[in-house]
């Protein structure tokens, strides 16, 4: 039961700034709030100009809102409405790939009933599961926003799927249950954008060698979806309290990425066809602090990553093997201040994968560096992505003014390098430099 | 009427920030008392303040050519055996709607903070130990906020004082440790009767120059405990302000344990119903 603040009175008043306490004028009561909720969050628009001398585009703008409308329903029910727009043009330079367009989805829209030691919540929604920054190797359930690659922030990188979640707790512990009824594949940009997996204008698959992919099949490859069915469940069960947190998950999911295989293993058939496999994941997590740092720890085993092997001279034949994905991180606040950093050191490993084409291990190094200047108006940020087995190399700096908040206009750079079959050497020509202005109403 | 003391949030700052620094405080008379000195202190800091409260405050910050409001409420839990239980959530400005910090203080002495950031829908196990970093981009460190037991530091009773023309009692604090705090020493001129610090300089790096300065305006007697309901927090070296401002509070409603744990954390509603 709420106990109403007395009002105080004068004689129970002090004051120290020279003025003498005054009888609070009675109020005329508030008007009752609207029980709607009504958020614009995030909302964004950005330019880019593009700097490389091989690049294929000069510019490209880019814009997001994500709108959302939410409300109790009573005393247990609480239901949210969500939709949003996604808006890019890209044009200029010597390659034929101008194009402008906007599509609109819908975002987190769900009906959720909460009771006092559980809740339920129906409805597209995105279940982000994991413990690291960046890459966490137990995130399998959500579905990846793949419109511009990695520039965006992880929680901006995933969009909403149909789900029904049920979580229930018990003092510290938390055990969590997901049902994806349908597979939603990633969220990939428009075909000619500069950020699409398969580049037309070069022949280039994204992670792939032109040694291993003839660039004149894949500039004239046709795109199609692989067939795709069945739901995808998880479960994880966490614990978060004294000395420290940790979790431990097991998911039948598919990879939301897709994976691209010559349709029929056939590279005659000049069809590039997206595969999305369904793996058992078992993983776990865990977070502690020492001193001033904490540090984190992930891992996941799959048992169907996607890879591609060569039976014979000229031919390719797609195939699955185990996998596993691990990444140990840590936080530290240098001096005690507002410098903050973040580092993980990440590995990925296939299993059982002799004779693939695909990468059998790959190691590399993710952080992110952030400080605030001008008495806490300037904020400075630099994030990047190293490659430790190769050269791969993606770096974001970025200076945004945040005393004008909730807006925030900001200036940045997206560095990519890196050899011909890693991420970095496959943006290369995709350095640019953005201006943009970010809010949250 | 019980004549119960309090410090929430905002006003908290006032009892934790009391305690500390270093250097020689060199106008300090000849009748310096250490042991008044650490029994005014810990009567400060072992004051009544209720089994809970839940307080809805402003913080202003200005220095710039416009001013950043953030509006908060916090809730806290004192068990009785020790710890000390708070959540803090933010509800304005939009960027930053939503986002919460849980703090367990133990016994012990240790410490397990979370933070729950919505646009990631996770709650993030973080250190409490970068106390010099500044709290929600105020002129307050994270340490300003800290459950600071009066063990930590060395206390003397300087004497006597008037602050606004109240009699007050002069106490200096230097940390026992350098490492514990971002603060070589702090002088702080408490209300002897209210025992809540009314003024704080707090010096760094060994300078006689104060580096901040916490004032309270204004202080009222609500539900039997005196609540600092209006102050103020200098940085004197960077010219800003801010101004901290409890709009509403509610002691004693019974708050239960499991809203502090990482599941209320990330979800608002359950706090709700609690709320001035």
């Amino acid at each position: 039961m709420l106990i109403s603040a007395p009002s105080p009175t004068p004689a129970e008043t002090l004051r120290f700034d020279g003025t003498a306490p005054t009888e609070e004028k009675a109020d005329l009561p508030p008007p009752a709030p609207s029980p709607w909720r009504l958020r614009l969050d995030p909302a964004w628009a950005e330019a880019g100009v593009l700097g490389s001398s091989h690049r294929g585009t000069d510019a490209i703008l880019t814009g997001r809102a994500v709108a959302s409308a939410e409300r109790p329903l009573g005393a247990r029910w609480e239901l949210r409405l969500g939709a949003r727009i996604d808006a890019a043009a890209q044009g200029g330079g010597g390659d034929d790939t101008r194009f402008a367009r906007a599509d609109a989805d819908y975002d987190e829209t769900w009906l959720r009933y909460r009771a006092d030691d559980w809740r339920l919540t129906v409805g597209t929604q995105t279940v982000l599961w994991g413990r690291v920054d960046e890459i966490p190797p137990t995130d399998r359930l959500s579905t990846k926003d793949l419109t511009r690659f990695a520039l965006d922030e992880q929680t901006e990188r995933r969009r909403a799927s149909l789900a029904v979640r049920w979580e229930g707790f018990q003092g510290p512990w938390k055990l969590d249950v997901a049902l994806l009824p349908a597979f939603r594949p990633a969220e990939l940009p428009a075909r000619d954008s500069i950020w699409h997996p398969v580049d037309r204008t070069r022949g280039r698959i994204l992670g792939t060698s032109p040694n291993d992919l003839p660039p004149e099949q894949v500039r004239n490859a046709r795109l199609r979806e692989a067939s795709t069915s069945g739901a995808g469940t998880g479960v994880r069960i966490s614990r978060e309290g004294r000395g420290a947190d940790y979790a431990a998950t097991a998911q039948r999911v598919r990879h939301s990425q897709p994976y691209y295989r010559w349709r029929d293993d056939d590279p005659g058939s000049g069809t590039l066809e997206a595969a999305y496999p369904r793996t058992w994941v078992a993983g776990g997590d865990l977070a502690w602090v020492r001193g001033g740092w904490t540090w984190r720890l992930e891992g996941a085993w799959l048992s169907e990553v996607p890879v591609t092997r060569r039976p014979s001279p000229g031919a390719l034949r797609y195939d699955t093997v185990p996998g596993f994905d691990w990444v140990a991180g840590t936080e530290v606040f240098p001096g005690g201040r507002d410098l903050r950093v973040t580092a993980q050191l990440g590995g990925e490993h296939l299993l059982e994968a002799d004779g693939v084409l695909d990468r059998k291990a790959a190691y590399y190094l993710t952080g992110e560096i952030e400080d605030l200047y001008l008495y806490n108006r300037l904020r400075a940020r630099l994030r990047g992505v190293v490659g430790l087995d190769r050269h791969d190399l993606y770096l974001n700096p970025e200076l945004a003014w945040i005393a004008a908040e909730p807006h925030e206009p900001y200036l940045g750079v997206h560095w990519f390098d890196g050899d011909e079959d890693s991420l970095g050497g496959f943006y290369r020509d995709r350095r640019m430099v953005v201006f943009g202005w970010r809010t949250r109403l | 009427m019980p004549s119960a003391l309090e410090c929430t949030l905002w006003p908290r700052i006032a009892c934790l920030v009391l305690f500390t620094t270093l250097g020689l405080f060199t106008a300090a008379p000849a009748w310096t008392d250490e042991d008044a000195g650490h029994e005014l202190a810990t009567a400060v800091h072992e004051r009544p303040e209720g089994a809970d409260a839940v307080t809805r405050g402003t913080m202003t910050l200005s220095g710039g050519r416009r001013e950043r409001v953030r509006e908060s409420y916090e809730y806290r839990l004192t068990p009785g055996d020790g710890e000390r239980l708070e959540l803090i959530r933010f509800t304005r400005p939009a960027n930053i709607d939503g986002t919460a910090l849980l703090v367990h203080n133990h016994a012990d002495g240790s410490t397990d903070q979370w933070l729950y950031l919505p646009a990631a829908d996770r709650v993030r196990r973080i250190s409490s130990e970068n106390r010099g970093g500044s709290f929600v981009q105020s002129d307050l460190f994270f340490e300003d906020l800290e459950d600071r037991p009066p063990e930590k530091d060395t206390h003397r009773l300087l004497g006597d004082d008037l602050y606004q023309g109240t009699p007050v009692k002069l106490l200096e604090s230097i940390p026992v440790s350098p490492d514990n705090s971002v603060y070589t020493r702090r002088l702080s001129w408490v209300h002897p009767e209210i025992l809540i610090p009314l003024r704080i300089d707090l010096f760094g790096d060994g300078s006689d120059t104060p580096m901040k300065r916490f004032e309270v305006q204004a202080i009222e007697r609500i539900q039997g405990y005196w609540t600092v309901t209006e102050s103020t927090m200098q940085h004197l070296e960077r010219g800003t302000t801010t101004t901290l401002s409890v709009e509403e509070v509610i002691y004693d409603q019974g708050l239960p344990r499991e809203l502090f744990r990482t599941r209320a954390l990330a979800d608002p509603a359950r706090e709700r119903r609690y709320r001035p």
